[in-house]
């Protein structure tokens, strides 16, 4: 640290730990959220997993938030600066950067309820800087925190009157915004609906019913109780009709939970879109915002999955250049529930044009159609004994899978102008990856054998967040892709990063 | 549809090169297993030679010429591309603005056949490079240099945000 011999590296005060514990125990549930199916699923197929569960795991739970928390608060450190501000952070992955004043975008103060009895909060600097975005600097005393953010802000208004860029509102202290295009807020009730919606809840619930049917021993206790509370009852109903109610209740507890969770992470959501950003923040417990820079944008994808289609709603993710990996730096946010008039007002203010969707070539269905039917006619053919359900289930997959494969492939459309390219998949409901067409770093067209046996080509995209492949175009049409996003981007003349 | 230019005439010899060197290998190997292990008899490691020998055969004859045929690369003010690909086409473009940087690198078989290999990387992450292969020393660092000014050309407009 040359730059400022003259300052130490500080700790947080030692009130912050509870800000790295509640982090860590943050960070393990939404990561064990988005591994709920497979943990459904291990915990279903697997006696060992089941005895490991209820007693490792809640060891392994103290264990990682309290030691991982502790490690996370040694070693983040900060030193301020004349005018920046240098922080180190992260346990095996070290980051290490600078914050110049001026550069700092946002600079929020946040009470959570347990550093309010101690007049302690969470100062959250976002930088729109390619090297990093949000730092949180939790536990600081009330006072110093404001004083922080007053130098710099003071700093970052200095430098735009000397630009003369910008004309800040003195009011305007913390959005530091100007012209804003649309506030979005959303409703308690709708935020519950994200709970329903939520695609990873939808994916455990065939797993939790799998799960009832492990329990059948103590399921047959319950059921001898109700057959002799109900003894006029013929026990073949009483049994049919409480796996119905216990699968229903199952159900019910596991949509409860998840809304729970949707209230959590969605409570207060609101959404504001100026000339210049997104910005989006929300919270039940504590408030996380999210920046993202009009020319940092990336990818917007709209989601509706079947659940969200019979309640006639939206998700869009927006992710931004740059995913860092890194605890706590986040490069996506998602607008949890949309109405349709909501989603047009978004796509409007992205400029989503109106898209044009091109169908692949139908021969697109034949390979993976085979290939399933081979897969899935071999299992039935060795797991089924019976003559008469060996041939039903082998009937029934015949029908079903090729109508699936025709399903997918009728909903599959590929899109591109000017300004965007954009790819849409779906089932039962849809979804579409835009992405900005000034982005696409690299377009690689490919000719398999069996692809140009047909004069067919495949199409693969290369962003910043990752790539994008479309097969089965016509080689004309794939060349004409090519031609015009290369056209595109090498025309562009703005800034991209 | 862009002209594309050939690699080097040499690098069909150093792709030769290159797949009678793995072939040698493999015979050595398999000289060396079947002479300390009992379960590999001679017989079968002559028959295996054998058939690595004739694949080799097929790529020297068939598929190389075809390689060196359809290898070819397109610059201008625009964009990068690249094609290549007997069995397996493919064209691989980037335009000029999107490109970070560029490398010129070389192998030992390459340097002993004066051929060097340029790569040009993107942002867009893994496997958002192109790689022209065959390239002349002096080809390639007069390719790299041109990739450069053209990178140059176009910083001051690109550089106007951050």
């Amino acid at each position: 640290m040359t730059e400022n011999s003259n300052q130490q590296w500080q700790h947080l005060p030692l009130f912050a730990l509870l800000f790295f514990f509640g982090r860590a125990l943050y960070q393990l549930i939404r990561n064990a959220m988005n591994m709920a199916p497979a943990l459904a699923g291990a915990l279903v197929f697997s006696e060992t997993v089941r005895a490991w569960a209820f007693t490792l795991v809640p060891v392994a739970i103290v264990l990682i938030v309290i030691v991982g928390g502790a490690l996370h608060y040694w070693y983040f450190r900060y030193c301020v600066g004349e005018q920046t501000i240098y922080i180190r952070q992260g346990v095996f992955n070290r980051v290490q950067l600078a914050l110049e004043y001026p550069r700092i975008q946002q600079a929020e103060i946040d009470q959570p309820f347990y550093f309010r009895p101690f007049n302690l909060a969470i100062l959250t600097l976002d930088s729109a800087g390619s090297s990093a975005n949000e730092v949180k600097l939790a536990g600081l005393p009330i006072a110093t925190a404001t004083a922080m953010k007053h130098d710099m802000l003071q700093a970052r208004r200095a430098e735009q009157n000397l630009t003369g860029t910008e004309t800040v509102d003195a009011s305007a202290e913390a959005s530091m915004s100007s012209n804003i295009l649309l506030e979005l807020k959303t409703p308690v009730h709708e935020v519950l609906k994200f709970g329903v919606m939520d695609s990873r809840t939808l994916l455990s619930i065939p797993f939790i019913i799998a799960l009832l049917f492990q329990f059948d021993r103590s399921i047959g206790v319950i059921q001898e109780w109700v057959i002799t509370v109900t003894d006029q009852l013929s026990s073949y109903v009483v049994s049919s009709w409480l796996w119905v109610v216990l699968a229903v209740a199952a159900i019910a507890l596991v949509l409860v939970g998840s809304m729970g969770f949707a209230l959590v992470r969605f409570f207060g959501f609101k959404l504001t879109v100026d000339d210049e950003k997104y910005q989006a923040e929300s919270g039940l417990v504590s408030k996380r915002s999210l920046t993202i820079r009009q020319e940092k944008l990336q990818l917007v994808r709209i989601k509706q999955n079947f659940a969200a289609r019979w309640l006639n709603r939206f998700s869009i993710l927006i992710k931004q250049l740059q995913p860092r990996a890194t605890a706590g730096g986040v490069s996506s946010f998602t607008i949890p529930v949309l109405s349709a008039t909501q989603r047009t007002q978004l796509t409007d203010i992205f400029s989503l044009t109106q898209a044009n969707w091109q169908r692949v070539n139908p021969a697109s269905v034949v390979l993976p159609t085979l290939f399933w039917l081979a897969v899935l006619l071999t299992i039935a053919g060795f797991s089924v004994t019976d003559t008469l359900p060996k041939a039903i289930t082998m009937v029934a997959i015949g029908i079903a899978i090729p109508l699936i494969s025709w399903r997918r492939w009728y909903c599959f459309g590929l899109h591109w102008d000017s300004q965007w390219l954009a790819v849409r998949t779906g089932f039962i409901g849809a979804r579409q990856s835009w992405y900005p067409v000034h982005k696409l770093q690299k377009v690689t067209l490919s000719e398999p054998p069996w692809l140009r046996w047909f004069g067919m080509a495949s199409v693969t995209v290369y962003t910043a967040a990752g790539a994008e492949q479309v097969s089965w175009l016509k080689k004309s049409q794939a060349e004409q892709v090519q031609r015009d996003i290369i056209t595109a981007v090498s025309s562009h003349r703005g800034s991209w990063m | 549809m862009p002209d594309f230019d050939k690699v080097s005439p040499k690098y069909p010899n150093y792709l030769r090169s290159l797949a009678w060197l793995n072939t040698l290998g493999i015979i050595i190997a398999l000289g060396v297993v079947s002479h300390f292990a009992s379960q590999l008899s001679l017989t079968m490691a002559a028959a295996t030679g054998g058939f690595v020998v004739l694949i080799t055969l097929v790529l020297h004859f068939w598929w190389l010429p075809r390689r060196y045929e359809l290898t070819g690369y397109c610059v201008d003010e625009n964009q990068l591309q690249l094609r290549k690909g007997a069995l397996w086409r493919t064209r691989q473009a980037a335009a000029m603005n999107r490109i970070q940087h560029s490398e010129v690198s070389q192998g030992p078989i390459e340097r002993a056949f004066g051929l060097s290999r340029l790569i040009v990387y993107t942002a867009g992450g893994a496997g958002a490079d192109i790689s022209i292969p065959g390239l002349a020393d002096s080809k390639a660092e007069q390719l790299k240099a041109l990739v450069l000014h053209q990178i140059m050309t176009e910083q001051p407009a690109d550089q106007s945000h951050d």
